[in-house]
């Protein structure tokens, strides 16, 4: 039978030794009850005991029909056969590829780059053959089908050491890369450049346009984040600033400096103290010299008043945190002349936060930090099943859904009036004046700068969402406690930007302020003067 | 001939069409996120797909989820804003719309 190709034909095969190719494969049909089984089993480990008793009954009757219909089995193995190799394709490329790239390509590249790769494929013009000479020592022939026998290793490694080797070169390799792919982060997050300067207000803009000009912003606001890195959770009055002692901002005993008036070295100055959220204190952005208390002293100053004041603003703060703060100076035993209470935007923003997002029970003296310290707590406590949920309402002004305007308008006004409540029975108590001011913000402020407009966007606004803050806003003052000052219109027809923010301002905003706040002040302050 | 053809292409659609629910597990159906904040803020369907409106163009599909499971002051402070605003806006801005801005009394 040689034929002149010089190989020998196999005969073909005949008769009864000829073995049927389908017969064998009807195993395949079982794929699907035992698939459905296997889904039945992982359904029940991942608890999911409903899932994982459907699909036992799925597999009973998939296999009754399987065994009852020739012609179904006969489909089952059709599409069976036909899925096999799209499957078995698929989950090979899944498995393998990771493989591939994160073991073998690194190890071809590290051997090409040590000159040792893998394949002989360069070409070489003075080769005279391809063929490889076999090494002294290795057998004439393979001794295994497909593999490549050069080997990395001595000849006579036994099998195990073998595994050994493979197990070690992957794990060498995957270790490497790890390596080197920490390393990358490392030097990517090293490299980042220093974060921008930020400020106090979520909303805060990069672009603060009321900011532009002053050459000490950039290093005030670089000074600023290191200062509120200070913060620090503080008994029953939820959180305070660590000492700071800067160049732009000063903090000392929970009190922000402020400009001493020469005046005071003369004469017993009136002591005033200054309680107010983030405005109040000057964040975003107001040198120590410049804020709404320092700013008032000057105004004291040039008629004649020696004011010392105390500036006890603290960012998120609202009344009744402040008036619960000055409890605890007065008990303590100290006592101002005049205290002076700045609130509003944190006020108001606290009751939505409560209504819409159960910050705290609503209706009732809460801070805007509260969840910050039960999410703490929570996940501080050994207990499974602490949440960082509100805690049961005092039923204060109990919360009713749909939540409506006079809801809201009642929660906020309510709340500011039992602040209002508790320091003037302090003052009562205690022998001080008291005055209570209404803040202007972005909701106020009239005719809005075009760089304010344009703060929209980062706080979440566009002029409906706008109009319709601005008009709670107005019936919320509206509504006002008697005895509260309303100056919102303080900031109003200033020119250029003011607000950097919702409701933060640069140092000329914080100068308006105060002279709103002066016209009021002005004969609290020349009696108690003239009392000295 | 033609049936199995249409019965392939139909399987074909139902297989594309699971796999696109798959895919989509990871977001929150805004619809669901509607009728879900109706119920828990009892307002109108209406008031509700105005507050969807807002979130979905606003929020992440992650972020999106975590208000949907633990409200939206679960998410960090900066981004409280968007979602207050929008319930303000689609809650009270038809009752508000007549009120003047400022008191014409003061300050």
């Amino acid at each position: 039978m040689t034929d002149r190709h010089g190989w020998a034909e196999v005969p073909a095969p005949t008769g009864p030794s000829v073995r049927r190719r389908s017969g064998g494969a009807g195993w395949r049909v079982l794929v699907g009850p035992v698939t459905l089984l296997g889904v039945a089993v992982v359904q029940r480990l991942t608890h999911h005991p409903r899932r994982a008793v459907m699909a036992v009954i799925a597999a009973a009757v998939l296999a009754l029909v399987l065994v009852a219909s020739r012609t179904a089995r006969r489909r089952l193995e059709d599409l069976v056969r036909r899925a096999t190799p799209v499957v078995a394709g698929g989950l090979g490329w899944l498995l393998l590829a990771p493989l591939y790239y994160l073991v073998v390509t690194p190890l071809g590249l590290l051997l090409r780059a040590v000159g040792e790769p893998p394949l002989d494929l360069g070409h070489d013009p003075d080769r005279v053959s391809y063929w490889s000479v076999r090494a002294p020592g290795r057998p004439s022939r393979p001794t295994r089908m497909f593999a490549d026998e050069r080997g990395w290793h001595p000849a006579g490694f036994s099998p195990r050491q073998r595994r050994r080797l493979v197990l070690r070169t992957v794990v060498a390799v995957v270790a490497i890369e790890a390596m080197v792919a920490g390393g990358f982060l490392v030097v990517e997050r090293r490299s980042r450049a220093e974060p921008g300067p930020v400020g106090v207000s979520t909303m805060f803009t990069g672009e603060r346009a009321s900011l532009r000009g002053p050459t000490w912003v950039d290093d005030a606001l670089a000074e600023q984040r290191r200062l509120t890195a200070g913060i620090v959770y503080t008994s029953f009055t939820g959180a305070t600033l660590r000492d700071f002692d800067g160049r732009y901002f000063d903090v000392r005993g929970r009190v922000r400096e402020s400009y001493r008036s020469p005046l005071a070295a003369t004469r017993r100055p009136v002591e005033v103290w200054f309680f107010g959220g983030s405005t109040m204190f000057g964040f975003d952005l107001q040198r120590d010299e410049h804020t709404i208390p320092s700013e008032v002293v000057r105004l004291a100053e040039d008629r004649g008043i020696a004011i010392e004041a105390r500036n006890f603003g603290m960012a998120g703060y609202v009344n009744y945190q402040e008036a619960v703060l000055l409890s605890l100076l007065v008990t303590g035993g100290e006592r101002p002349d005049l205290a002076v209470f700045y609130d509003g935007t944190n006020d108001l923003a606290m009751a939505l936060l409560d209504a819409f997002g159960e910050l705290n029970p609503r209706g009732e003296p809460g801070d805007l930090g509260s969840i910050d310290q039960r999410r703490a707590l929570a996940d501080r406590m050994e207990l499974p099943d602490a949440t960082a949920d509100p805690p049961s309402p005092l039923g204060l002004r109990p919360g009713t859904k749909p939540v409506t305007v006079d809801g809201v308008v009642g929660d906020a006004v309510g709340v500011y009036g039992q602040g209002i409540d508790l320091s003037r029975a302090l003052a009562d108590r205690h022998g001080f004046r008291l005055a209570h001011f209404w803040q202007p913000d972005l909701y106020t402020k009239r005719p809005l700068d075009p760089e304010e407009v344009a703060l929209f966007p980062a706080a979440g606004l566009d002029p409906v969402r706008y109009g319709t803050m601005a008009r709670l806003s107005a019936r919320v003052r509206r509504t006002l406690p008697p005895g509260v000052v309303d100056i919102s219109d303080a900031l109003d027809h200033l020119s250029g930007p003011i607000l950097s923010d919702n409701v933060h301002t640069n140092e000329r905003g914080a100068r308006a302020v105060a002279e709103a706040m002066y016209r009021h002040l002005a004969p609290e302050l020349e009696s108690l003067s003239a009392a000295r | 001939m033609h049936a199995p053809r249409g019965r392939t292409l139909l399987g074909l659609l139902l297989f594309l069409a699971s796999a696109a629910a798959c895919g989509r597990g990871g977001g929150v159906d805004q619809r669901d996120f509607e009728r879900s904040l109706a119920e828990r803020e009892r307002i109108t369907s209406e008031q509700a797909r105005c507050v969807g409106r807002y979130v979905f163009a606003a929020y992440t599909d992650a972020e999106i989820r975590q208000i949907r499971a633990d409200g939206f002051t679960s998410l960090s402070s900066p981004r409280w804003a968007e979602y207050g605003h929008a319930m303000v806006t689609c809650l009270f801005h038809d009752e508000l719309a007549g009120e003047p801005l400022s008191d014409p009394a003061g300050p």
